[in-house]
């Protein structure tokens, strides 16, 4: 049933008895005494549906004002959580800066690891071919010397290697970051 | 005497006659798709029996919320009780409202000044 015809069920009594009513008032030479008692149905039928109107009013007001403070609060709530939300999204911006630090910090830290290993590997290294130049050359001054530029170049090198560690640590992190990210959004 | 059952659900009170205490009940919510279809078959129902009842009748009203179609037919309810109550017979009607419900309190304000019986607004405590 539709809504229509739901509210004309609500009010099939009433459109009943006015269809009574019209059809009474339409009939020529009509009986005083059947008029009167009609009329005075009608005023007490009247008066029951001026109850029902005033009431149904002040039930409806209410309803509106109800609905109207619900709407408010609605739309207080919504901005609430615009708020919320727009501070979630710096909090995550702030995250993820920190997130590329520490990225950034960790890769530098291994990088640096490595170098010290390699440092005193090389460094034991350089004291066996000064041992091993002392040995061939039977020349203390030249096998020094030539252990000397050794260690030189191996000191110069140490940086540029660090940094290309780190650089390549730090795009793996990124890499392996960046599979997670499209893991988890799909 | 029959007793009267209609379960509630989330649109529809619970609508309930208990012979042995003579209590008639509606409690819940009300707003129906189609008040008539709801209302109608308790309102016969109640056309029917109320003047099988001989001790007093309490009808305990208690909605959480109704809607204005639904405000009709409780106006009717509330009318075929006065008119049990205007032959003679003793009836009690009490309304239910929570502590801050506003709407339900004054719709039953509203209520007791058109129907001339007996009628209680009763504050109740939420559980």
């Amino acid at each position: 049933m539709s809504k229509a015809n739901s509210v004309d069920a609500a009010y099939e009594k009433e459109n009943q008895f006015i269809q009574q009513f019209k059809a009474l008032a339409n009939q020529e030479n009509l009986d005083p005494e059947e008029a009167k008692k009609s009329m005075k149905e009608m005023q007490i039928r009247y008066e029951k549906l001026l109850d029902e109107v005033m009431l149904l009013t002040s039930v409806g007001d209410r309803l509106q004002r109800k609905i109207k403070a619900a709407n408010t609060l609605l739309k207080e709530q919504a901005e609430e959580i615009r708020q919320i939300n727009a501070s979630l999204n710096q909090k995550n911006e702030e995250l993820q800066l920190t997130i590329d630090e520490l990225t950034r910090a960790k890769s530098g830290r291994k990088a640096t690891t490595i170098i010290l290993l390699i440092t005193i590997c090389l460094f034991i290294a350089s004291e066996f071919a000064e041992y091993l130049f002392q040995t061939i050359t039977h020349f203390d001054q030249q096998a020094v010397v030539y252990t000397t530029i050794f260690k030189v170049f191996l000191c110069l090198t140490f940086k540029p290697i660090e940094s290309y560690l780190e650089d390549s640590f730090l795009k793996r992190a990124m890499k392996d970051r960046k599979k997670v990210t499209v893991a988890v959004g799909s | 005497m029959k007793s009267l059952y209609i379960p509630p659900t989330d649109d529809t009170p619970l609508v309930q006659f208990i012979p042995e205490t003579n209590d008639f009940r509606i409690e819940g919510n009300s707003y129906p798709e189609n008040s008539a279809q709801f209302y109608q078959p308790v309102v016969q129902w109640l056309t029917e029996n109320l003047g099988l009842m001989t001790n007093r009748t309490t009808f305990h009203f208690n909605f959480d919320y109704f809607n204005t179609s639904s405000a009709k037919f409780i106006l009717e309810l509330l009318r075929i009780i006065e008119d049990f109550h205007n032959r003679g017979n003793e009836a009690l009607i009490k309304w239910y409202y929570l502590e801050d419900d506003i709407d339900v309190l004054e719709s039953g304000e509203d209520y007791q000044r058109i129907i001339k019986v007996p009628f209680e607004l009763v504050e109740r405590q939420d559980v």
